[in-house]
């Protein structure tokens, strides 16, 4: 019955969204109110459908219905009811349907909430946000259903999947489809996959809002700025779900994984950091364009990139295109979604090289200053695609082309992202760092220098400090004095304006402070983005280049020295899990100095073959001690350690907390939060919301 | 004493023996620790798993190459020498950048281009789109003392926001 509800939902999804897309057209064309109307009303419908058609598959993985061939690959009879509800996303078929209700989601609010106030730009958003809602709808009806069954054929004795009932057949024993069940991707059985993929996912899906906008803009000409305004805070919770999702990631990678580290330059990784990157310069360069009007072609560029790349990740991951711990099997849907997202590119391509020969993508002021802020964002721009480019690159381009040009298949590893992107990232922190101190318009050299004098004291002081307690690598040194740079310039923006308030208005700094966050949150919670992307940047350097690790097989009563750590192999337990996993856990003991500190239980997880080496970490600000299992020798009672000492790697996790407390407080909205414009103004040949309301 | 010569000549002759026999003894092979081994495997990738370097895969594959690193490092062959010779017979692939001069260049070459090509074109949009003489400095701001220079300033950024 699950199966039943769920594929005529999603049958019905499709057809409101394919008649979304139709009447939204149809309206733009013949200018109808009426066929707006039932445009939104269509659209609208499409995401309830959506929501009973997911909620139909979880239903059905949560009780067990093994004659769904998704429910029967994903879960079996051991698998907990945390991991049947993850498992909703833990396959390819679920996972897209999953996917499309997220995007359906943010259709229907983006679309409920902006109804009325852009009239010309609605029909554009409908159609552009629904097409690809039924794209992707569409591959989970013809070519990745959820809902297939099992179905016996009586006469051979065959079990197939088929979404519709073979003529003869009948619905296997439910018993024998239980048994046989296959359970959860091991790699999938962590807690951090509860909120990791549908973070990311919800990063991915939501750039389709600003992306519609942007091509309403284009189509219907509207090129003032109500799109930017309208997509601003759609913008941010895009770029805020994708950075939890990558740094969540991360995290599961560095649980999980067993490769002691949390970021492995994978190219599915790449692929989700790329539309990080564009969308990333998009809300930085997008203030230009609200403030100064300028950069309009570019904005248009940047948008349209990140939605284009978040396509391209989806058709790398799920194409099978890359092989890689992150992405889905192979499957049919390649060629569907690389066709897809060659349309989706080459449209938007061609309409901004239309808008920009009609004259409509002008700028309404020039550069007046290399030292401008204006300026600045352009270079920090630069930055972020020249870092775009060149990841992608090594994922991508290079592999495919010289596979393509010479057949030979070459790996491009992490020497060539360690070589490459370095002086980057440096980069980037370095315009972070100056940007803050420009002014729009004019700045001059004096008011710079004037800026930077205490964050560049501050910083020589923390250099000066670093070196003479023992770090004296010059790469580690220049890493942090940039970084430090970057954080010290807008932690003292903070305090500069605070104590001149404080001083000119007589009132506590604190008052002064809160009062200056409540006026404009968006240059203040952009400050707090700028400390937490700082806080993760001196983890990054600390994790990477002074990471310490060691490999050796001990006995029972031996140590590995590291450092000045020791650790104690004290003995070995076997078990089974409830789940049925087999576990060997090795017991140890974390000495410093000769002093314990701590007992770690790193183990090894086998899932009918498929072993994973589960970490034993003890975390403090300083570092991690991070203990891997790689064999155990019954014989003679060794085991096989990986130790590893990664310095200041917590930081990259509190790091990613105060970016998320930024983000929040950048888009909060009421007083304080972005002054309220005036929407675009109405061409009057256009409905109305009087008039779609009427 | 010349009784005891030829005592001595055989003397001298057993320990040149031994000596000689010692010296045509193989050296012990060295014991090659797990790090030694990672040291080159870290610059390797697994040829099985798309993506995954050498030393944190533990396929059989992998395993046995692991094996064969120890090996060749135990018989005293350089990491150079053993990452070139696995290139040889397996190809490029088992490498994090290719060994191949042209694929090397194609792959390191790039992004140096492309950030050059980046950079040209952000500073050709900005000066371009410069005025060809300077802009008028902003009115210098009424308020004297520091603070309220620095308040009169914000302000003013405050309403470009």
């Amino acid at each position: 019955m699950l199966a039943e509800i769920g594929l005529s939902s999603l049958l019905l999804a499709l057809a409101a969204s394919v008649l979304a897309v139709g009447a939204a057209v149809y309206a733009a064309r013949g200018q109808s109110v009426a066929w707006l109307t039932t445009a939104r009303n269509a659209a609208l419908a499409s995401f309830p459908l959506l929501t009973i058609s997911t909620f139909a598959l979880l239903a059905a993985l949560m009780t067990q219905q093994y004659h769904l061939s998704y429910v029967w690959s994903v879960t079996d009879l051991d698998t907990p009811d945390f991991y049947r509800f993850t498992a909703l996303w833990g396959s390819q078929a679920g996972s897209l349907l999953f996917w499309t209700w997220l995007m359906s989601g943010f259709a229907f609010g983006a679309i409920l909430l902006n109804w009325g106030r852009y009239p010309r730009l609605m029909p554009g958003v409908i159609a552009y946000t629904m097409a690809t809602v039924a794209f992707f709808i569409g591959l989970s009806v013809f070519l990745e259903n959820p809902f297939e069954r099992w179905w016996l054929d009586p006469v051979t004795g065959q079990i197939t999947a088929s979404a519709l009932i073979p003529l003869g057949a009948v619905i296997p024993p439910a018993s024998v489809m239980a048994e046989q069940s296959q359970g959860l991707n091991p790699l999938l059985r962590h807690f951090g996959m509860i909120i990791h993929p549908p973070m990311l996912y919800l990063g991915f899906v939501g750039f389709v809002i600003p992306f519609a906008f942007a091509m309403a803009a284009m189509t219907s000409r509207d090129l003032s700025t109500g799109w930017i305004v309208a997509t601003r805070r759609w913008s941010l919770l895009a770029w805020l779900f994708l950075t939890l999702g990558l740094i969540l990631g991360g995290r599961w990678a560095y649980d999980v994984l067993g490769w002691g580290g949390y970021w492995g330059w994978d190219p599915v990784e790449n692929a989700a950091f790329l539309p990080w990157l564009t969308g990333t310069a998009f809300i930085h360069s997008v203030m230009i364009q609200e403030k100064r009007g300028m950069l309009k072609v570019w904005n248009l560029v940047l948008i349209i990139s990140t939605f284009s790349l978040v396509l391209f990740a989806t058709f790398a991951t799920r194409s099978g295109l890359i092989d890689s711990v992150h992405s889905f099997a192979r499957s049919d849907i390649g060629l569907p979604m690389f066709l897809f997202w060659a349309v989706i590119t080459g449209v938007s391509a061609f309409l901004i090289a239309a808008r920009r020969r009609e004259g409509l993508l002008r700028d309404d002021h020039g550069f007046t200053s290399i030292l401008s802020r204006e300026t600045m964002f352009v270079l920090n721009n630069v930055v972020f695609v020249a870092l775009t480019l060149a990841i992608f690159w090594g994922s991508f381009g290079a592999p495919i082309l010289s596979e393509t040009t010479t057949g030979t298949e070459v790996t491009i590893g992490i020497e060539y992202y360690h070589l490459v992107t370095p002086p980057l990232f440096l980069l980037m922190y370095l315009l972070m760092g100056i940007a803050p101190l420009s002014a729009y318009g004019v700045t001059s050299v004096r008011r710079l220098g004037r800026g930077i004098v205490y964050p560049l004291v501050f910083t020589a002081f923390v250099l000066l400090l670093l070196y003479v307690t023992g770090t004296q690598h010059g790469g580690a040194l220049l890493g942090y004095g940039v970084v430090f740079l970057a954080g010290f310039v807008a932690l003292w923006e903070i305090w500069r304006a605070a104590e001149a308030r404080s001083r000119a208005r007589k009132e506590p700094v604190l008052a002064a402070m809160w009062a200056l966050f409540s006026r404009n949150r968006r240059r203040y919670g952009g400050y707090i983005v700028h400390v937490g992307v700082t806080v993760i940047g001196i983890g990054v350097i600390g994790s990477t280049v002074f990471q310490a690790q060691t490999e050796r097989l001990i006995r029972q009563g031996e140590t590995l020295d590291l450092q000045d750590y020791q650790l104690r192999y004290d003995g070995i337990t076997l078990g089974t899990a409830d789940d049925n996993r087999e576990m060997v856990i090795a017991d140890v003991t974390v000495l410093r100095d000769g002093q314990e500190i701590t007992r770690l239980r790193p183990r090894l997880d086998d899932f009918d073959g498929m072993t994973m080496s589960i970490a034993g970490t003890h975390s403090t600000l300083e570092n991690d001690v991070y203990v891997l299992l790689n064999d155990y020798r019954e014989d003679i009672n060794a085991v096989r350690l990986w130790f590893y000492i990664n310095p200041l790697v917590n930081l990259i996790w509190w790091g990613g907390l105060i970016l998320i407390a930024g983000t929040l407080l950048t888009s909060w909205t009421g007083e304080g939060g972005e002054k309220r414009r005036e929407p675009a103004k109405a061409d009057p040949s256009l409905p109305t919301r009087e008039g779609v309301m009427a | 004493m010349t009784r005891r010569l030829p005592l001595w000549v055989l003397a001298c002759a057993a320990v040149v023996m031994l000596a000689g026999v010692a010296g045509a003894q193989p050296d012990a092979p060295r014991v090659v620790t797990f790090d030694e081994v990672n040291a080159v495997a870290q610059r390797m990738y697994c040829p099985e798993c798309e993506n995954i370097p050498l030393h944190k895969c533990f396929t059989v594959v992998c395993i046995q190459w692991k094996q064969e690193i120890a090996d060749r490092l135990a018989a005293g062959v350089d990491q150079q020498t053993i990452i070139d010779d696995f290139v040889a017979r397996f190809g490029d692939q088992v490498v994090g950048v290719p060994q191949d001069p042209f694929l090397r260049t194609m792959a390191l070459v790039a992004p140096p281009l492309l950030l050059g090509l980046s950079v040209a074109v952000g500073l050709w949009a900005v000066l371009s789109r410069l005025p060809r003489r300077a802009a008028p400095a902003p009115a210098p701001a009424a308020p004297t003392d520091r603070d309220s220079r620095y308040l009169a300033r914000l302000e003013e950024d405050l309403k470009q926001e």
